[in-house]
């Protein structure tokens, strides 16, 4: 052995300070690449000769390329980021309700509410003139359109969160793929004592991404994989993974499932969890305040309504709901009428005007009684299948639709009003709105071909706008939250549930974003790549290479003398 | 502590984001000038805010409610005012002429007076607004008093109703601003209001036998004269125990004196109802029989309405019935008062639609006012704010822009 030691002692220390520099480079080169953790070489000496002098120093070896990570800030950045995850699509969903709520505004619905009672009082002190029935007729379309697209807005909404749904189911099942790739990779590499840092390096950069879609539990296995488990069902087992899909529930939207067993999906939080409760929680209950507010309106409008005389006589009126059932108590919900409920026992009076005015009073009474109660069927028969039948000059039918029809013989017409049991407003017969809700509100077909067909008068004078009167009142009658609020006042509070709940996302959102910064800082503090340190560190082992060199040379020269010089 | 490059960056560009995040919130208030632009800037003051802006519109609606009703009223003002001036000289021809001093030549043509009088306070009754007609109740397309001629003599048929129109002027408040005209001129209609005629069972209907009333001694048979200013008919009636009231009441009807006879309200008796003013209604039995006595309504009644009273005059004087022309002065004077009460109310009316249209005026700015300090953005704070987020944003951008500072690589040459 003798003076070769000193040639082994250089060559190691060439190849230690090599790898150092080479590991610089790596780390500068990776210096913005996400995830990536600053790397070091461990060198540590040589085992020592012994030797009559004692143990000899034999130099330097690379014991191991270490990866800088604090695994419990990673634990800590996934649940942040979780939180964050939800709250983000939280945030983004109600901030688009509450552009479609445009309030408080000039266009808002508290305004177009607003304009449509208080077109009310004009007609009630001017019942005959075209403009004020032309001015209510306009607001009211304003009212009923401000009504369904607001509602078909939010729907449309949720109809969004399901085209981001696929989107995230999509973007699990690919990371699932990846972090089970990188399982089987760094398996592979650490079979020996070996670290694969920058594959572990891209798991938990995959891992990081996941945690913003759902929440999930990870456990890493002897051999270096994980385990990924999402409420139970094991995403990513070691190399395999288990595949998201999505389907449509009973409400008409997406929800996750697993394909292997059909099973649903459980999350509560991550954006996959913002999203669905977004659509099936938050959205839903403001469309829900909406609805109620449009039943409100047509129905207690209607019941006004139908008490009341429009300008000229029907020739032929036809009912705005239908009936699915003719033989079944109007007051029953098997009549299939949307407001069967509110009918009850009353009457209500048709009156026949011949060609010279002269009118016959006739009163029909209503039964509600569930053995007994009038059907359509009866009451066809009270008012007469033919003209001569039942109440002369008028008769009526059912079509195939299950409307009903009320036709007066040539030369005379009718009105029907005075209304105590409803049932005229149930079967939409002189009604003002048609539909039973924000789906489907609008004008009834009578008014929207005529607004002389607007029932203002209690008595059928021309001048005579109390009915309209009465209508203009409902706005300041409570009538929602169990008669304790009027409709302006429960949309009101309604924008302040709204504007709370957007608030909370927004402040949520604010403060997840502050704490993940403040943890990816602390990452990054921990692990991230400092260009001045690299430098540093390359000058060092620069200087080690530069003097091992040296080293080598003078051993060189040193053996040179010896087997060169010496000769024989 | 650590610090590499890229926290520098990821800092720098949180506090930039921040930083033109708040700046466009400002600007946003800027330009709406307005701190609550959608429900989340202040949830607990949404029902305020809606409430408020709600309470402005309808404000708005109550003004022009009361600008209608006050045009309606000055028009009402200016017919009735007219009315009364028309109805005072009348009273002085019926004083002068009840006087020694007049003669037949002078009343001819103080008739003629009258009756010029008696078709100005017609065509006042008639005044409209726009199209409608101010007096006729709820039958505003219909004018409410029409001066007819039947069988030579002139009556006046009142052709509207009572409704009453009303004009909202707050939110539980509604204000009539008509005057149906039998308010103002007076019942044309005369009525006979029958007596009790203790039908055995009560109260009377149509198909009330004859033979129940007077407590069952029934009516006797004979006929009765209805006579309604010139025209006259005699109806008879039979007592074989089968008429009902219901066939006297058609008899009447149909009898084509232009009267009304239905059953009173209290269904104890008939009225008789002449359908004109300026009549004399009356019911007389015709020889010694006693039918209309025994049915309770044997009786005379001459209008007393404003235009029963004129045409009661113009006759007066054309027949030179002083006594009458005394009897008619006072007419007068009571209708006048009744025309002069309808004038003050409608004044008074006025009056309170002037005073709330102040009061809705004053109200209209507190709402505005709190509206404002509720929602309006303080734009002196909001300038100062923006300024400073302004220079805090250039600031970051000099710091950021200065972050590409050598490094220790730069000084390794």
């Amino acid at each position: 052995m003798g003076g070769f030691v000193g040639l082994t002692i250089a060559k190691k220390a060439l190849i230690a300070n090599q790898v150092a520099m080479e590991t610089i480079g790596h780390n500068i080169a990776n210096a913005n690449t996400p995830g990536y953790s600053r790397q070091r070489v461990e060198l540590k000496e040589s085992l020592p000769d012994s030797t009559p002098w004692g143990a000899k120093g034999t130099g330097v070896d690379v014991d191991d390329i270490i990866r800088i990570r604090d695994s419990y800030l990673d634990v800590q950045l996934r649940n942040e980021t979780n939180e964050l995850g939800m709250w983000d699509e939280k945030e983004k969903f109600l901030a688009r309700v509450e552009l479609y709520f445009n309030e408080p505004s000039d266009t808002g619905l508290a305004n177009t509410m607003e304009r449509f009672w208080n077109a009310w009082q004009e007609v009630a002190y001017m019942p005959e003139e075209q403009t004020s029935r032309n001015s209510l007729y306009q607001d009211a379309v304003s009212l009923v359109t401000g009504i369904t697209d607001l509602y078909n807005n939010l729907e449309s909404l949720r109809t969004d969160a399901d085209t981001a749904l696929k989107a995230q189911i999509k973007k699990i099942n690919s990371l699932a793929d990846s972090i089970a790739s990188l399982n089987s990779q760094i398996r592979y590499y650490e079979v020996g004592d070996a670290t694969a840092n920058d594959l572990r390096d891209q798991r938990d950069q995959k891992l990081a991404e996941l945690a913003d879609l759902i929440d999930y539990e990870v456990s890493e296995q002897p051999d270096g994989t994980v385990i990924v488990s999402v409420g139970g069902v094991n995403l990513v087992d070691k190399l395999d993974t288990e595949d998201m899909g999505y389907r449509y529930n009973s409400d008409g939207h997406l929800d996750p499932y697993w394909t292997y067993n059909n099973g649903s999906v459980s999350v509560s939080s991550g954006r996959l969890y913002g999203i669905t409760n977004t659509r099936d929680s938050l959205i839903p209950q403001y469309k829900e305040i909406i609805d109620d507010i449009a039943e409100k309106i047509i129905s207690e409008v209607n019941k006004l309504h139908t008490s009341g005389y429009g300008l000229s006589a029907f020739t032929s009126l036809t009912s705005q709901y239908d009936i699915s059932d003719s033989t079944a108590v109007l007051a029953s919900s098997s009549s299939g009428l949307d407001f069967y409920d509110e009918i009850q026992d009353g009457s209500f009076t048709m009156t026949v005007v011949d060609s010279s005015g002269n009118e016959t009073e006739n009163t029909i009474s209503i039964s509600a009684s569930a053995t007994s109660g009038t059907t359509l069927n009866s009451l066809i028969s009270t008012i007469g299948s033919s003209f001569s039948t039942g109440i002369a000059h008028v008769r009526a039918s059912v079509s195939s639709e299950g409307y009903l029809t009320i036709e007066s013989d040539t030369g005379y017409s009718f009105y029907v009003n005075n209304d105590t049991s409803n049932a005229l407003m149930a079967l939409g017969l002189n009604v003002f709105f048609k539909g039973s809700g924000a789906d489907d509100m609008d004008i009834a077909d009578p008014i929207d071909n005529n607004v002389n067909n607007i029932a203002a008068s209690s008595s059928g004078e021309v001048g005579d706008g109390i009915v309209a009167l009465n209508i203009s009142a409902l706005k300041d009658s409570k009538l929602m939250d169990s008669n304790s609020a009027t409709i302006t006042d429960y949309y009101g509070s309604s924008l302040g549930v709204l504007g709370v709940a957007k608030k909370e996302a927004t402040d949520m959102k604010n403060s997840q974003e502050i704490l993940v910064t403040h943890i990816k800082n602390s990452i990054e503090e921990i692990s991230g790549v400092s260009i001045d340190e690299e430098a540093m560190d390359l000058i060092k082992y620069q200087h080690a290479y530069a003097a091992a060199a040296q080293f080598l040379k003078t051993i060189d020269q040193m053996l040179d003398e010896l087997i060169n010089g010496i000769r024989r | 502590m650590r610090i590499t490059d890229r926290m520098l960056f990821n800092q720098s560009y949180v506090n930039l984001t921040a930083a033109m995040d708040r700046y466009s919130d400002l600007q946003e208030q800027m330009s709406t000038g307005r701190k609550i632009n959608k429900p989340s800037d202040a949830p607990g003051d949404m029902p305020q805010v809606i409430s408020y802006r709600t309470k402005i519109k309808d404000i708005d609606q109550y003004d022009s409610n009361i600008e209608y009703g006050l045009s309606w009223l000055s028009i009402s003002d200016n017919a009735l005012a007219n009315v009364a001036s028309l109805l005072n000289s009348a009273k002085s021809i019926a004083l002068s002429q009840a006087s020694a001093t007049a003669d037949d030549q002078t009343r001819q043509s103080a008739a003629q007076q009258v009756d010029s009088i008696l078709n100005q306070i017609v065509q006042l009754s008639g005044t409209k607004h726009g199209n409608r007609y101010l007096f006729s109740g709820h039958k505003t397309n219909t004018v409410p008093f029409s001066k007819l001629t039947v069988e030579g003599k002139t009556v006046i048929k009142y052709n509207g109703d009572e409704g009453a129109i009303y004009v909202p002027i707050s939110s539980d408040i509604n204000v009539q601003i008509n005057k149906s005209g039998k308010d103002i001129f007076g019942d044309p209609e005369t009525t006979i209001s029958g007596s009790n005629v203790n039908a055995t069972t009560s109260p009377i209907t149509r198909d009330t036998l004859l033979s129940s009333l007077n407590s069952g001694a029934g009516v006797s048979a004979g006929s009765f004269i209805i006579t309604n200013g010139n025209q006259t008919a005699t109806i008879s009636v039979t007592a074989t125990g089968s008429e009902t009231i219901g066939e006297v009441l058609d008899a009447i009807n149909s009898a084509g004196v232009n009267v009304t006879a239905a059953i009173n309200s209290a269904g104890t008796g008939i009225d008789i109802k002449s359908n004109f003013s300026g009549t004399t209604l009356s019911v007389q039995d015709t020889g010694s029989t006693t039918t209309a006595q025994d049915l309770g309504i044997v009786g005379e009644k001459k209008s007393q309405d404003v235009f029963g009273i004129l045409i009661r005059l113009k006759e007066a004087l054309l027949d030179g019935d002083t006594e009458e022309l005394g009897t008619v002065s006072g007419l007068i004077d009571s209708a006048l008062d009744e025309v002069l009460q309808a004038w003050v109310d409608i004044g008074s009316k006025e009056q309170r639609l002037e005073l709330t249209k102040d009061r809705l005026g004053s109200e209209q700015i507190n709402y505005s006012e709190l509206l404002s300090n509720t929602e309006d953005a303080d734009l002196a704070e909001l300038v100062v704010n923006l300024s400073r987020e302004q220079s805090l944003y250039q600031g970051l951008l000099k710091v950021t822009a200065g972050m590409l500072q050598p490094s220790l690589l730069d000084f390794l040459r």
